[in-house]
């Protein structure tokens, strides 16, 4: 079938919803054949017959105009049948996905409460009770506020696997406490960062554990300051260059990072100077920032080791 | 669909060749049609006038044609067909295998007939 004769088929269709295809296709098909018999007629009464004589005989070399007219009826709603069905296959499908979804629902809704599944673990909410809480300090003990924690967990209900990350911010005593975050019965892996001003960046990692985690106890050494200044293949500056710390390695050679699930609320953004503070490490360590440059859409890791010396670390988009 | 002439008998098949070719010349509308094909044959050739629309109707939706509506030299409404590239080519076809038939015909009917040896 034509591809032309398909959309022309489709554009009837589709402004004639309430008129039978075979409607539409035949009223034009009446107008073709009216205009064939009618010019024939006259033909003839021109060449002598009279007006009766001519109607007649215009119809009798015709043939049968029922027949006719069925037969391209039929050839004419054919493509219009096509896009029927496709719409009566289209809705049906929807029909199906929606019951099954409102059943599913249903089910849920009609479930106990404390039975109905925690879509961030797949395990029920009766089940996922356990909590990821501990403080943050200083070496001296001092509590250290406002430092943002982030939670990264991981379960594996049956069947599948489940990734959620989680946010907060220490209170005045330096503490923290996340909710219902993993099922005690079931095994887990849980990351916990820890991104404080002016502090290391600290993180643990928890892995395949099950029943009831123990308190976190953060220490954040301090550290110095330096910037990143991101500039353009010509030196200029460039603003709005998005960065946050993601990873270190300590003197002990332990990895520090922060998940990229989870890192929005730590991303910074490059000043009129081109600048970032990253106030996450200190002089001597392996670093890593994940940055993303204005107009592109991926992030990028850059690596690079923190300077003695307080130096400006320079980047630009092309750098590797 | 076809009366037989005195002189001619129609093979199946041929209707949509008869009409492609009449449309070689430019567009035409389905009464046109029948006009041309009655006068080019001189009246050797009549056709049943109402079986031109089903065909040019299948050849509409294969793609060979196109058509427009349009005004007649009477002044009414009118729709006008004409050959599209494929349809063309599928002119070009049919007349090649018509042509091909002819001569196996031809060859046949000027054989000589002769006993076959058993």
């Amino acid at each position: 079938m034509n591809l032309e004769y398909l959309l022309k088929g489709l554009k009837r269709y589709l402004s004639s919803p309430w008129t039978s295809a075979e409607d539409v296709s035949n009223e034009e098909v009446r107008q073709e054949l009216g205009f064939h018999l009618m010019s024939s007629a006259e033909d003839l009464h021109e060449s002598g017959m009279s007006i009766e004589d001519a109607q007649s005989e215009a119809y009798h070399k015709f043939g049968d105009l029922k027949k006719v007219l069925r037969e391209c009826g039929e050839i004419g709603s054919s493509g219009q049948q096509l896009w029927h069905r496709v719409h009566l296959f289209i809705t049906a499908g929807l029909v199906v996905c929606v019951a099954t979804l409102f059943t599913a629902q249903l089910q849920t809704n009609l479930a106990p409460p404390e039975k109905r599944l925690s879509m961030a673990t797949g395990f029920s909410f009766e089940e996922t009770h356990g909590d990821v809480f501990g403080n943050v300090s200083d070496p001296a003990g001092e509590a250290i506020s406002n430092a943002n924690v982030i939670a990264v967990v991981k379960t594996w209900p049956e069947g599948g696997y489940r990734q959620q990350s989680y946010m907060t911010t220490t209170g005045v005593d330096g503490s923290f406490r996340i909710d219902n975050v993993y099922s005690p019965d079931h095994n887990y892996e849980v990351q916990v960062s820890v991104v404080a001003e002016g502090r290391l960046l600290t993180s643990r990692y928890i892995e395949m554990a099950s029943g009831i985690l123990d308190r976190f106890a953060f220490k954040l050494r301090p550290t110095n300051l330096f910037e990143i200044r991101f500039e353009d293949e010509k030196g200029e500056p460039l603003e709005h260059v998005a960065a946050f710390p993601s990873a270190r390695t300590d003197q002990a050679g332990n990895r520090h990072q922060v998940y990229f699930m989870g890192s929005a609320p730590i991303v910074l953004q490059s000043d009129e100077r081109g600048t970032i503070p990253i106030t996450q490490f200190t002089q001597g360590e392996r670093v890593e920032i994940t940055v993303r440059f204005p107009n592109e859409e991926d992030w990028q890791v850059r690596n690079f080791i923190v300077p003695d010396d307080n130096r400006v670390v320079v980047m630009n988009p092309t750098a590797l | 669909m076809v009366k037989e002439s005195n002189e001619s008998e129609l093979l199946k098949g041929t209707l949509d060749m008869l009409i492609l070719k009449c449309l070689v010349a430019g567009p035409r509308h389905g009464y046109g049609v029948a006009k041309w094909i009655q006068s080019t044959t001189g009246g050797k050739l009549t056709i049943e006038e109402g079986s031109l629309y089903p065909a040019l109707h299948r050849m509409l939706k294969h793609g060979w044609l196109s058509a427009e509506w349009g005004l007649s030299e009477s002044n009414r409404k009118a729709k006008y067909y004409k050959l599209t590239r494929t349809g063309r080519a599928q002119l070009k076809q049919k007349v090649g295998s018509w042509e091909s038939m002819v001569i196996a015909i031809g060859t046949v009917l000027n054989a000589n007939v002769s006993k076959v040896a058993p």
